[in-house]
């Protein structure tokens, strides 16, 4: 581990002192922090993030993007988290979903010479999301911004070359969207579901110690 | 048929003569555009070029992908966690057993479970294994690239010991899924450390084999040697990662900067070289793989007895909650960002594979470069195309 490294809680603290009212929430749950931004701050977040002498990150890690959704097949797992959320206290190291439905841009970067890392995020609108171009800060933005394009259906303002990277050109829609549904799996079932789905809820814990003398291993 | 009256000859010769030296000194060579793959030897894998080239020089590289996307990061949103460790074997299938890692660390993070100190111990034996056997791939095949055929068979040759090693354990050459969260499936084999501690004294005899004969080479040097130049700062914005940024002048490895496994325990060195160029990547590559041997040496007197799994419960279910774990692979830094919203089966994985960053540098640094240098510069930044396709 790097010394010379911010923790997690010390780099949202930073972000949050340089960006001030354009930071929309932080995290630094599983002790990796997260900012998100307004999205009319995205550039300069990165740019900040790149340029700050206690943070320069100048690694650029991914780029990419999750659909949040609250659809009904998700609505199981949203129920149970606005529950839990309900009683636990407004800390950052408390993981958070997004409250609304949305598409959000994850951005990692990592230090080279610090060796720490965050994830930048910002959250666009589900109808037309778009967000600027990353490519003036890390060139390397170009392919993830194209795959994030045709995979997500998220308009990269400024993209010098917007085309597809890997679908075919005549390709329609957007596979990472959750309403795209996968096409094997329509016409059958996936069998390993199945297995799965008869098990009960508080199956028994396996002692692994009650087999391991079996094998006959080295030690 | 009459001769050819001699003066007539001497003319056609004369001006035949003129040609050829009006063409030397300013051949028209019209700008085309040349198709460079996709079933090109060079590019382990498919992966096609458009290139603009004007004689002998190459203008523009336009690399078009996708001929092996295979859409990963959407199959795995339909599976269970156990049922994704075998989709991430295939992704960079030459060191498939270190694909497993990054992801298994995550969803034990996610789960608060860690796998016993034994469990670490193989995972970490495992992991050194697979980048030997890649990087032997590496040597073998970048001679083979340059003009050079004989490293290949040497190398090949002990690369299948160490797939031997592999396979003895996990009962998989290449896609061992071996992997559960909180541990491994099953104990090393009787006899392991001893045909371990051999297969690496024939790993460290073939890399000095290879450093003198391959990198000892005249031609190779002269081919490789300033070709093909990455600035640091080129490849740190193009998330250039492993070796190739190594080679940039940036001591950067995953397995030192943010350890996992038993790394933080042992002893080694990263490798580093500040020429940048082609030569330089494949250097450190070299000497990586002695640093893996010494590391799996010292995995070997380490290894501590006890458990190999951790409890787990039956049903893998991953409460809510988001995380990045990266690991050093052989080609780069391999990351998975997984999203859960609880219940068997993630919400999102992002992969985020080392040869797509790397890769990503080519439309600018194929530019204004000899064409017999191209194959040298993608042979030297060493990607699998199922690692740039995912």
């Amino acid at each position: 581990m790097n010394p010379l490294g911010l923790a997690p809680e010390e780099i949202t603290r930073v972000l949050c002192r340089l960006l001030d009212e354009k930071v929309v929430a932080t995290s630094t749950a599983f002790a990796q922090a997260s900012v998100c931004v307004r999205p009319d701050a995205w550039v300069e977040a990165v740019r900040l993030v790149r340029d700050t002498e206690e943070l320069q990150c100048d690694f650029f890690s991914f780029l990419s993007a999750v659909e949040w959704s609250f659809a009904e097949s998700e609505a199981d797992a949203t129920k149970s988290r606005s529950e839990e959320s309900a009683d636990t206290e407004e800390t950052e190291s408390v993981y958070r979903e997004p409250e609304e439905a949305c598409f959000q841009v994850l951005c990692r970067l990592q230090s080279t010479t610090l060796g720490h890392g965050l994830t930048l995020k910002t959250s666009l609108e589900k109808d037309s999301p778009r967000i600027d171009s990353l490519i003036p800060v890390f060139g390397g933005a170009d392919w993830h911004e194209r795959e994030m394009m045709e995979m997500f259906g998220i308009e990269v303002i400024g993209h010098p070359n917007p085309a597809k990277l890997y679908l075919p050109d005549a390709f329609e829609g957007h596979p990472l969207r959750r309403d795209f549904k996968l096409a094997s799996r329509e016409v059958k079932p996936w069998p390993g579901d199945v297995d799965v789905e008869d098990m009960p809820e508080d199956a028994p814990v396996i002692d692994p110690s009650a087999q391991s003398t079996a094998k006959g291993g080295v030690s | 048929m009459s001769p050819t009256p001699p003066v007539l000859a001497a003319q056609a010769r004369a001006s035949a003569h003129l040609a050829d030296a009006r063409m030397a000194i300013e051949l028209e060579t019209p700008e085309m555009t040349l198709n460079i793959g996709p079933q090109h030897p060079s590019t382990h894998g498919v992966f096609r070029i458009v290139a603009e080239v004007d004689g002998e020089k190459l203008l523009k590289a336009d690399p078009v992908l996708g001929y092996m996307h295979r859409g990963y990061e959407k199959l795995a949103e339909v599976r269970t966690y156990p049922q994704i460790t075998t989709l991430v074997n295939r992704i960079d299938w030459l060191s498939g057993y270190c694909n497993e890692i990054p992801f298994i660390l995550g969803v034990e993070r996610l789960m608060g479970i860690e796998a016993p100190p034994r469990a670490q111990y193989i995972r970490t034996i495992l992991s050194e294994l697979a980048r030997i056997s890649t990087f032997l791939v590496f040597l073998g095949s970048y001679g083979i690239e340059l003009g050079a055929l004989t490293p290949f068979f040497h190398t090949m040759r002990d690369r299948e010991k160490v797939l031997d090693l592999i396979e003895g354990v996990t009962g998989g050459r290449f896609h061992p899924n071996f992997n559960r969260v909180g541990g491994v499936k099953d104990d090393l084999p009787a006899g392991f450390i001893d045909a371990t501690r051999q297969v690496m004294n024939t790993v460290e005899d073939i890399c000095k084999d290879v450093e003198t004969l391959l990198f000892g080479n005249d031609i190779f040097q002269q081919r490789t040697t300033g070709v093909g130049l990455i600035p640091l700062e080129k490849g740190l914005a193009y998330g250039m990662s492993g070796a190739n940024i190594r080679a940039s002048g940036c001591a950067v490895d995953v397995r030192r900067d943010e350890p996992y496994l038993v790394y933080d325990d042992l002893e080694f060195d990263v490798v580093m070289d500040d020429r940048c160029d082609s030569y330089a990547r494949a250097w450190c590559r070299l000497q990586e793989t002695l640093q893996s041997v010494r590391i799996v040496r010292q995995c070997l007197d380490r290894l501590p007895a006890g458990k190999i799994m951790a409890k787990v419960p039956r049903i893998i279910q991953v409460p809510p909650g988001e995380v990045y774990t990266r690991a050093e692979n052989p080609l780069g830094e391999l990351g998975y960002h997984i999203i859960s919203r609880g219940g068997r089966i993630p919400y999102r994985v992002k992969v985020r594979t080392p040869s797509f960053s790397n890769v990503s540098v080519l439309p600018w640094l194929l530019k204004d470069v000899w064409m017999a240098d191209v194959i040298t510069i993608l042979g030297s930044l060493y990607f699998i195309l199922g690692d740039v396709d995912r």
